[in-house]
């Protein structure tokens, strides 16, 4: 069975916020739609749910969900905040799901018992929601989604308000429980690194549109676009000029990639990507040093290439402020694509 | 996605929100209307009389005059006794101020004409303070006024004064400003905009108060509020009635005006956002404990007298409660009579409270119109809806001489005090709540059921308190509309005092004693807090 998207528009007044999104998830998959603030994930999110208007199909295997109403669609959905009821104890709310289906009491306790030792908490059942903390708020919200067995289980932003580390634990826990279960699971989030930790697929949304949908490997490969490229957090995209297997941009010049060795004066946007640079006595290019900051067990020099933008490289031990170095480009590491005429 | 689904909610809403509407513009702005038609309209055409004698009487002048002294008065000796208690009860919060703080929230809970009674105990000829001649002087209206108002200036002001801020204060000190410069700097304006907000629903209070100017003022104290109702009830002078009405409203609006205006000023002001974080004292001064005692001393001890009074003569008054009084009916008639409106009150109340919250709380279509008209009622006096209603609702059908309109309008008064409580509760639910329980299969009748009236549960009840308090003590309106054969408890409190006699003055004290307790309960039960179950069935 899959979770269907086909040609999904969201508008609200005379603004598209989700224009034409196809999509299809299979049970036990996790695609992670990937885009920026304002960028149309929530939305998208709330209508595969039913709970705004759109235009377009969601279906499930080959029943339309179209004409079903948001509490009979059997999708679940995680929200950023939680919205857990401040009202009810850690048990009713995991049970408020199994209840709304009518469940009987008896089998209703064991469920919620199974679900919060599955997510550890155990114990909790009485337990007020407002004594929980973060990471506890977010296994309840997680296991209430989880209890009423959804078709598919959709997550926005659920790691948003928690600390690296454990968003870190919970984010490999979700990936199993999914796994586990054979849930079709889309999430949304804003943080590459989330979407790359726990996704098999990967959707990048910009405004409203799916930019580039592929396995990890290939959207962190080979990103289709600037604007993916920036949604993976690369960084901006530099405006160059492609001659005879050189990239000139201006402040530097790099070999050109493989396709665009014998093009002569077009115009090209150029990315780096973070691990491009490296201070190297061979390299080409000649950087002044603007500043060395400590980074984690090492340290960080951000570098400046005659005219261009500043970049990070990671510094030597016996490097100044002031110093003159010589970097290195990986060819590898630049991405090239198609820009405006010159 | 279904559109027809979404196209009949939408519909469904607009209904319910015309039908409201409905009923409120029939009984608040059909009867307010016809009020200022009936003073500013006649053979067809604007008349400016009843206004131009509004200010060209000398005794209206004197009259409009009066009531702006004496709500003034009343608000500054509120403020001036409110605020420092305020300071005491939720700054230096000394041992047993729980209890004082909910000892001086009683008076404003007690209807008019109780406090009323109790001043009229307290400083006739034979009471404790007889000697001081108070009685019937403005002296004596001001003071009921202070007694019934300071719990508005702690309930008001308290909860912001509690809530404020410490750390601008401590920059401030930090910064080496002395204790009056950081006061002056920090928290004036801190605070400027809820006492100016206090201020001014202290002064709408006492401008339109009528229980405690009819039964202190006597004859030579008039408000508007009275004056209305004399010109309507005994001289039928309903024009000159409509004058003072339109003045009246004026005030009242400019009042609410200032009141908007200076609470949206104080809801700018950063909270504190946890209060355990406060820093907490004991009572280390003797001024704390002095200010204490004369707290509880001065909202306990008129209330005692009216029970002595009850008391007196082997429990006279006590004994006359199922007699059949003069009038024709018995004092126990009155209580069920008063039972039975503040339970049909409360019901009407609290279905048009809990509509119209839901309806503005999640923008339904047309339900911003609600906002505005369910509020008019607290910018009418009870007395002026009263009036309205005896000259407005005899069309399409004459209804004034049906019970029913009594707990309609109790229910229209109690409204923008229930509409204060659930409003923010229900606006305070977030949307992504009753997503969540749609998207767990709740139908949206039980997203209302478990979502919204579960939250809600606590502020409902409180507002069916509020809502049944103010029934059973309500007097303004009441008194155009009750019928004779069977009055409420404070119409018949007022009817019992306006005879001669020693038995049915005690007899007006025993009723007073039992509307007392009976509110007491009814706010005491809204206090107590339901544990919430934690098990996994509800």
């Amino acid at each position: 069975m899959t979770l269907t998207v086909r040609n999904l528009n969201v508008v609200y007044g005379s603004r598209v916020v989700v224009a034409d999104v196809d999509l299809e998830v299979s049970r036990g998959e996790i695609v992670a739609v990937l885009g920026a603030s304002g960028s149309g994930k929530s939305s998208l999110l709330r209508a595969i749910c039913g709970l705004i208007p759109y235009d377009g199909s969601v279906s499930w295997g080959s029943c339309s969900l179209d004409s079903t109403a948001a509490h009979n669609r059997q999708i679940g959905l995680m929200f950023q905040d939680h919205a857990l009821f401040e009202h009810m104890s850690v048990a009713d709310n995991v049970g408020f799901g199994l209840k709304m289906r009518g469940v009987s009491r008896r089998d209703r306790v064991a469920q919620v018992m199974r679900w919060l030792g599955l997510v550890g908490l155990a114990g909790f059942e009485s337990r007020r929601i407002s004594s929980l903390s973060g990471g506890e708020q977010q296994r309840v919200a997680l296991a209430r989604s989880m209890a009423p067995a959804p078709r598919a289980l959709l997550l926005d932003e659920p790691f948003g308000a928690l600390d690296p580390t454990l968003r870190a634990r919970l984010a490999a826990e979700l990936r199993d429980l999914v796994h586990h279960h054979s849930i079709a699971a889309i999430l949304v989030t804003h943080d590459h690194s989330e979407a790359f930790m726990i996704a098999d697929r990967i959707a990048v949304l910009i405004g409203g549109r799916i930019a580039q949908l592929g396995s990890p490997i290939e959207v962190w490969s080979r990103p289709e676009s600037t604007a993916v490229c920036e949604a993976l957090g690369f960084g901006t995209a530099i405006r160059a000029t492609a001659h005879e297997g050189v990239i000139d941009c201006g402040w530097m010049t790099v070999a050109a990639p493989e396709h665009l060795e014998h093009v002569r004066d077009r115009c090209v946007d150029v990315v780096f990507r973070p691990d491009a640079f490296s201070i190297d006595a061979q390299g080409l290019c000649t950087a002044i040093v603007r500043s060395i900051a400590p980074y984690r067990d090492r340290s960080q020099a951000a570098i400046q290439v005659g005219g261009g933008p500043m970049v990070y490289v990671d510094s030597a031990p016996n490097l100044r402020v002031g110093d003159v170095v010589r970097i290195a480009v990986n060819p590898e590491s630049v991405l090239c694509y198609w820009g405006g005429s010159m | 996605m279904d559109s027809t689904r979404s196209r009949l909610t939408r519909a469904g809403q607009i209904v319910v929100v015309l039908v409201t509407a409905a009923l409120l513009v029939y009984f608040v702005v059909w009867p307010i209307g016809n009020v200022l038609r009936q003073g500013l309209w006649a053979n067809g055409s604007l008349r400016f009389e009843p206004l131009t004698d509004v200010l060209s009487n000398r005794r209206n002048r004197r009259i409009v005059g009066f009531t702006l002294w004496q709500a003034t008065i009343s608000t500054l000796v509120s403020l001036a006794i409110g605020l420092p208690l305020t300071y005491l009860l939720e700054r230096r919060r000394p041992w047993g101020a729980a209890l004082v703080r909910a000892l001086v929230l009683v008076p404003f809970a007690l209807p008019t004409v109780v406090v009323g009674i109790a001043f009229l105990a307290f400083f006739a000829a034979t009471g404790p303070l007889g000697e001081l001649r108070i009685a019937q002087t403005t002296t004596i209206i001001v003071v009921a006024h202070v007694y019934f108002n300071v719990a508005v200036v702690v309930r008001i002001v308290g909860p912001r004064w509690r809530l404020f801020d410490e750390r601008p204060s401590m920059a401030a000190r930090v910064l080496g400003a002395g204790s009056w410069n950081c006061w002056k700097a920090t928290t004036v304006p801190a605070l400027a905009g809820v006492v100016v907000n206090a201020a001014a629903v202290v002064f709408l209070f006492c401008m339109t108060s009528f229980g405690v100017v009819a039964v202190l003022g006597g004859p030579r104290n008039t408000t508007i509020e009275t004056e209305i109702y004399r010109l309507t009830t005994q001289e039928l002078a309903l024009d000159r009635a409509s004058g003072l009405v339109i003045a009246q409203l004026s005030a009242v609006l400019a009042t609410m005006w200032i009141a908007q205006r200076s609470w949206r000023r104080s809801e700018a002001v950063k909270l504190r956002v946890a209060e355990p974080m406060l820093h907490r004292r004991r009572a280390t001064a003797v001024t704390d404990v002095v200010m204490m005692i004369g707290a509880i001393a001065f909202v306990v001890t008129p209330l005692t007298f009216v029970v002595e009074r009850a008391l007196r003569d082997d429990g006279l008054g006590f004994r006359m409660l199922a007699r059949k009084s003069a009038f024709g009916w018995s004092p126990i008639d009155s209580v069920k009579q008063s039972l039975q409106m503040a339970v049909w009150a409360t019901v009407i109340a609290l279905v048009l409270g809990v509509v119209i919250a839901v309806a503005l709380s999640r923008r339904w279509t047309g339900a911003r119109v609600l906002g505005p008209l369910s509020v008019l009622p607290i910018g009418v006096s009870a007395v002026t809806l009263g009036f309205g209603f005896l000259i407005a609702l005899d069309r399409p059908i004459d209804v004034r001489d049906r019970w029913q309109l009594v707990p309609v309008a109790h229910a229209l008064v109690a409204l923008p005090i229930v509409l204060r409580t659930l409003l923010p509760v229900f606006q305070g639910i977030a949307k992504s709540t009753r997503e969540a329980a749609i998207i767990l299969g709740a139908s949206p009748s039980r997203v209302v059921r478990y979502v919204d009236l579960a939250v809600a549960r606590r502020a409902i009840g409180t507002s069916a308190a509020f809502a049944a308090a103010i029934s059973f003590g309500e007097f303004g309106a009441t008194s155009f509309i009750a019928r004779t054969d069977t009055p409420t408890m404070p119409i018949a409190i007022a009817k019992l005092l306006s005879r001669p006699g020693a038995s049915t003055r005690a007899t007006a004290y025993a009723v007073s004693v039992v509307l007392i307790v009976i509110v007491c309960v009814v706010i005491g039960l809204a206090g107590i807090q339901r544990r919430g179950r934690l098990e996994v069935d509800r």
